[in-house]
């Protein structure tokens, strides 16, 4: 003790610097450590922050795209919408090639179950490194239960959302089909591309992050943008309509070994389409299997030089235009010459003095040129675009095509004017043609077709679309005297048998000269029957146009497209129950109707239903002991 | 000799006391809270018992998971059955299944169909005149 107090005592300025030089260097050596910490947190947080974000969202950051469920389409039917495009959850088989057992034998149940080749199979599989291969997609039902009961080893099911169509070909161009577009599945053709953007809904998304395993942690933060399903589009197309128009097309197609057939059925008051029905037709839930050529709607999309149903528009224009009345007479001559062209009528025959009723009724070319001609070039041009012609309709599906009425701009190429009189040199498609004999039904009003009644959102809430109106064609008076000139030419004219007893139809033929393509004038041989019209015509309810593409052994669309026409007006009449007005027996074919009743009468013996009684058990039989 | 006897009563009755003290609890003589339970092992035992709840409620919170999650799976499935069943419906309700369906039976088409008139039980016509 006493040495220490001498020590402190000699030398305690010394002792006192030594203990400050440690601590100031313990302090430096703290405060430079707390420094390079804190400008390493610096860098680590501030400077690269974005850098080392970006690389921790990489690396734990899961995104997962949330599908949205696509809309689907549904047709009238009687006590609900019937579906036409659903989404089907189907099942696809892969091989997981480590996992399995006994190749040959495994190999040979799946040929058998999936129909496929076992040398297909057996080189699908030979690769184990492979880690998986897809074996079938879309399996039906009974191939799932027979993979699920055989339980060979290393082969699995999974399940695959597909667009489907329980009606397979119902209306199947005005419907459309989905595919890939190298990315995702799209509406292709029809309303499902017309529609897509409503139809596919929007995807959502959810980012969540994970362990280094890739699995979720619960407890951290998850961003959910949930997906909003698409929307459902009820059309106005009623399913039977629409089949039983598709049937008696088919019909006709075969009985005259025609090319293709169209008909389209429109309410005229409101443009709504009850049917729309093409010719040859395919089965969009086998697409890729198809001709593509049959994926286009002729309805829509094939104009063609309609002929002398065109003549009813001449006929109205002059009616309204004040130039004529059904009575107003001129004399036929038989030809007409304009410009070095002699223009004669379908009959080749001069038939005096004639009313315009009378034009209509046998469809004379001669009388319809007459029309034209008081009526005036510009204003014959100008009535017939504002009748809808050389411009789309504007209906609610893809391909649509304006026709062409070119031949009209130049006023004084006359003969153009003349031949358009009677519906060659001008071109349109069906639905313009519809569309134009629904405003002669609806007091001259021309309505958009609308070809979806409602929308159907995925909150809930839906949308009924209006129909639209277009213009004010041609007045009220002479829509109706229109009306009954058409009466006329189902009565005592080439529309016979379009007629259905009991009812006032009215309607005009057309058989039209095919346009070579590439070159000028027609093709030998080749006509377009066509038929347009509605009934009742003193309260149209519905304009039918049917369109039959080169049939075989008839020579004019009163044998091949008249008779279809009567066949689904009958229909519709009947379906629609639509009360009948007139005397039956006054009919054109009231026989023809009595007749066919008496013959499929006939087959029905009571030895044709013990035979049929027969064939039916017979059939049983052979099913039980199966 | 009366004080020494005094003296050895004295030492008797301390040992006698000395005996009666040694009986009773050293924890009770020496707690000053003596009669109540030790604190430390109340605490002791409400933990082990919230423990065993808390392992008890989770436990039941994850069993009632599980069948929650089975239930939507269930839920799930039902509704993809239904989805399924309204496309097969969708199917046998196409008119073109039914007549493949009525040519395979050799059905034909009903010829002079005549629709009986309804006429009601009540005679509203009769009532309302």
């Amino acid at each position: 003790m006493n040495k220490a107090k001498i020590i402190r005592r000699n030398d305690p300025k010394q002792k006192t610097s030594e203990k400050n030089w440690r601590i100031n260097i313990l302090v430096f050596f703290i405060f430079f450590i707390a420094i390079v910490v804190v400008t390493k947190l610096y860098i680590l947080q501030v400077a690269r922050h974005g850098v080392y974000a970006a690389l921790a969202e990489q690396q734990h950051g899961h995104t997962t795209q949330l599908v949205a469920k696509r809309g689907e389409i549904f047709l009238q039917d009687e006590n609900q919408p019937y579906p036409v495009a659903v989404n089907k959850e189907m099942k696809m088989v892969y091989a997981v090639q480590r996992e399995m057992k006994d190749m040959d034998s495994s190999i040979k149940a799946l040929a058998s179950i999936l129909g496929l080749d076992e040398k297909f199979l057996q080189e699908k599989l030979d690769d184990p490194t492979d880690m998986f291969e897809i074996l079938k997609n879309k399996l039906s039902d009974d191939e799932v239960k027979k993979i699920r009961e055989a339980k060979i080893a290393g082969i699995y099911l999974v399940g695959e959302n597909f667009r489907y169509y329980p009606a397979a070909e119902l209306a199947a161009q005005t419907i459309g089909f989905v595919g890939s577009d190298g990315k995702e599945q799209v509406g292709r053709y029809g309303l499902e591309s017309s529609w897509q953007d409503k139809l596919k809904g929007i995807s959502g998304m959810q980012i969540q992050e994970g362990d280094s395993r890739g699995r979720w942690i619960p407890v951290s933060d998850r961003n959910v943008e949930a997906a909003q399903d698409g929307q459902n589009l009820i059309l106005t197309i009623n399913h039977t309509v629409q089949f039983e128009v598709e049937k008696i097309l088919k019909q006709t197609m075969e009985k005259f070994s025609a090319d293709s057939a169209t008909a389209i059925v429109v309410d005229p008051k409101t443009g709504k389409i009850l049917a729309l029905a093409n010719q040859p037709s395919f089965n969009p839930n086998d697409f890729s299997s198809t001709d593509i050529s049959l994926f286009m709607n002729p309805a829509v999309s094939s104009p063609y030089e309609s002929g002398s149903v065109f003549k009813a528009f001449t006929e109205a224009i002059g009616l309204d235009d004040g130039k004529i009345s059904p009575n107003t007479t001129y004399s036929d001559t038989g030809t007409v010459v304009e410009a070095g062209y002699s223009i004669h009528n379908s009959d080749l025959k001069a038939n005096g003095t004639q009313t315009m009723t009378q034009v209509l009724e046998k469809s004379l070319n001669t009388g319809v040129i007459y029309i034209e001609k008081l009526v005036g070039n510009k204003n014959f041009a100008d009535y017939i675009s504002r009748f809808g012609f050389g411009k789309k309709t504007g209906i609610d599906l893809p391909g649509e095509v304006p026709g062409n009425i070119r031949n009209l701009e130049n006023t004084n190429r006359t003969i153009n004017f003349f031949t358009a009189s009677f519906g060659q040199g001008i071109s349109m498609t069906p639905i313009q043609l519809a569309m134009a004999y629904g405003a002669l039904a609806n007091k001259g009003v021309l309505m958009k077709p609308q070809i979806v009644d409602e929308i159907n959102y995925t909150d809930g809430h839906s949308e009924k679309i209006q129909p639209e109106e277009v213009r004010q064609v041609i007045t009220e008076s002479s829509s109706k005297q229109v009306s009954e000139m058409l009466r006329a030419v189902v009565l005592n004219g080439h529309g016979k048998q379009a007629d259905v007893p009991g009812y006032l139809v009215g309607g005009k033929t057309g058989t039209a000269q095919v346009a070579k393509t590439g070159s000028k004038g027609y093709e030998e041989g080749v006509n377009i029957g066509s038929f347009a019209g509605y009934a009742p015509t003193n309260d149209p309810k519905f304009v039918i146009v049917v369109k039959i593409v080169n049939p075989k052994g008839v020579e004019w669309a009163e044998t091949s497209a008249a008779p279809s026409f009567g066949k689904i007006m009958k229909f519709l009449l009947e379906y629609y129950k639509v009360e009948p007005t007139e005397d039956p027996k006054i009919s054109p074919t009231y026989k023809m109707y009595q007749a066919e009743n008496t013959s499929v009468a006939s087959e029905v013996t009571p030895a044709a239903v013990e035979n049929a009684k027969l064939d039916t058990k017979t059939k049983d039989d052979s099913k039980k002991k199966k | 000799m009366t004080k020494r006897t005094i003296v050895i009563r004295k030492k008797s009755w301390l040992q006698k006391t000395n005996k009666k003290r040694n009986i009773l609890p050293i924890t009770a003589l020496n707690s000053s809270t003596a009669g109540f339970i030790n604190p430390v092992f109340v605490v002791l035992v409400a933990a082990a018992c919230s423990g065993l709840f808390y392992v008890y409620s989770v436990n039941q919170t994850a069993v009632k998971g599980i069948a929650i999650r089975n239930a939507e799976n269930e839920v799930l499935l039902e509704q993809k059955n239904n989805e399924s069943l309204k496309i097969k419906e969708a199917e046998l309700k196409s008119l073109y299944h039914i007549e493949d369906v009525s040519k395979q039976l050799n059905m034909i088409n009903a010829v002079n169909v005549k629709y009986v008139e309804e006429i009601p039980a009540v005679a509203y016509n009769a009532a309302t005149r």
